[in-house]
């Protein structure tokens, strides 16, 4: 018996260890690596203020290394959010997610929207005072999981609140868009979110009625804080 | 008073470019490693600092926990109006409600003068 309990919780192990593994690395893509290209942009700034405005092949050069750390910057920051959920702390689930389907829009051919019912609760009193920290972490890596293998498209995502809680969708109503979104959520990937709505005490449901097709994380209401919502 | 800033900032080498950058430009800095380390300044400093300048992300108290116990009048001394500076490599949404300026990393010696001008001349 022991050993089947083993057995069936490896899983959720396996993706906490990875997790903790990816949240360090993105930590450390943020907290050390930013820092020195942070370190290295203002020592650029003073270099520049020292050239003379006749020089302009070398300040030109100096704009183009400055250009160069920029998109360096961006990009560390993306992989560092992607790694590391802590903006879902920060900003709110909410405002993670919008950013979230916001960054992935800018890939050419993808476009996520994002809408959320109780907008205003989250925004003034940031979503982890609503939902526990685990819960909003938790369905923010539901729709990182769901969503990052999906490359070209259409898809709604929308944070709401249900009768008896707060319900996660993901949905597609292209075919084309649901044919990728529901190859994207099957298999492996799929036990995988499972495991992740469970570990936070949620249901996964998926609806598929051609065209569309539907994934929705229903958090009970008994999950949530007291006096939230 | 007003030309007096507290640094806060857990990445040394970051932590003392922005001081010798503020200093040079005639404002009178003192710097902390973290968070606990910026409220034990404030409470010492009563009243006399002008604008916090704070990274976001730090190990124990975070920038966002500083500037959220400055607002919340916690720290004996620092009035709960204190001009603060959030310095952040994240496309942060939080600081809008908090009344805080955001200074988005990396920035240039210009951009960090610019901000701080803008805040203590706001005050």
């Amino acid at each position: 018996m022991k050993a089947r309990q083993g057995r069936a919780s490896l899983p959720r192990y396996l993706i906490e260890v990875q997790d903790e593994e990816r949240e360090r690395i993105g930590r450390r893509l943020h907290d050390d690596f930013g820092q020195q290209v942070a370190a290295i942009s203002i020592l650029l700034s003073t270099l520049k203020r020292g050239i003379p405005n006749e020089d302009k092949p070398r300040l030109e050069h100096i704009g183009r290394i400055r250009e160069k750390l920029l998109g360096l910057a961006e990009s560390m920051r993306r992989l560092s959010h992607e790694l590391d959920p802590t903006v879902v702390q920060y900003a709110g689930l909410a405002a993670a997610l919008r950013m979230f389907s916001a960054e992935l829009s800018t890939n050419p051919g993808l476009q996520v929207s994002f809408e959320t019912s109780f907008e205003a609760s989250f925004e003034m009193g940031g979503a982890t005072e609503i939902l526990p920290l685990a819960a909003a972490r938790g369905l923010y890596r539901i729709a990182q999981d769901a969503l990052r293998p999906v490359s070209e498209g259409r898809l709604e995502l929308c944070l709401a609140r249900s009768a008896r809680g707060v319900e996660l969708t993901i949905a597609a109503v292209e075919r084309k868009m649901a044919k990728a979104l529901s190859r994207a959520v099957s298999g492996p990937a799929l036990a995988r979110l499972r495991q992740r709505a469970a570990a936070i005490g949620a249901a996964l449901r998926i609806s598929s009625s051609a065209p569309g097709f539907r994934l929705t994380v229903a958090l009970r209401s008994k999950t949530l804080l007291e006096g939230g919502l | 008073m007003r030309n007096s800033i507290l640094v806060v900032e857990d990445y040394a080498e970051l932590r003392d470019l922005v001081t010798e950058i503020l200093r040079r430009n005639g404002y009178e800095v003192c710097q902390a490693g973290n968070g606990a380390e910026g409220v034990a300044l404030l409470r010492r400093n009563c009243g006399r600092l002008g604008l916090v300048l704070t990274d976001a992300a730090m190990p124990g108290m975070c920038g966002h926990a500083l500037a959220d116990q400055i607002r919340a009048g916690q720290i004996r001394g620092a009035r709960a109006d204190l001009k603060i500076i959030l310095m952040t490599a994240s496309h942060e949404t939080v600081v809008e409600r908090n009344g805080l300026t955001l200074l988005r990393k990396p920035f240039t010696e210009d951009e960090l003068i610019a901000r701080v001008r803008e805040a203590l001349d706001g005050s």
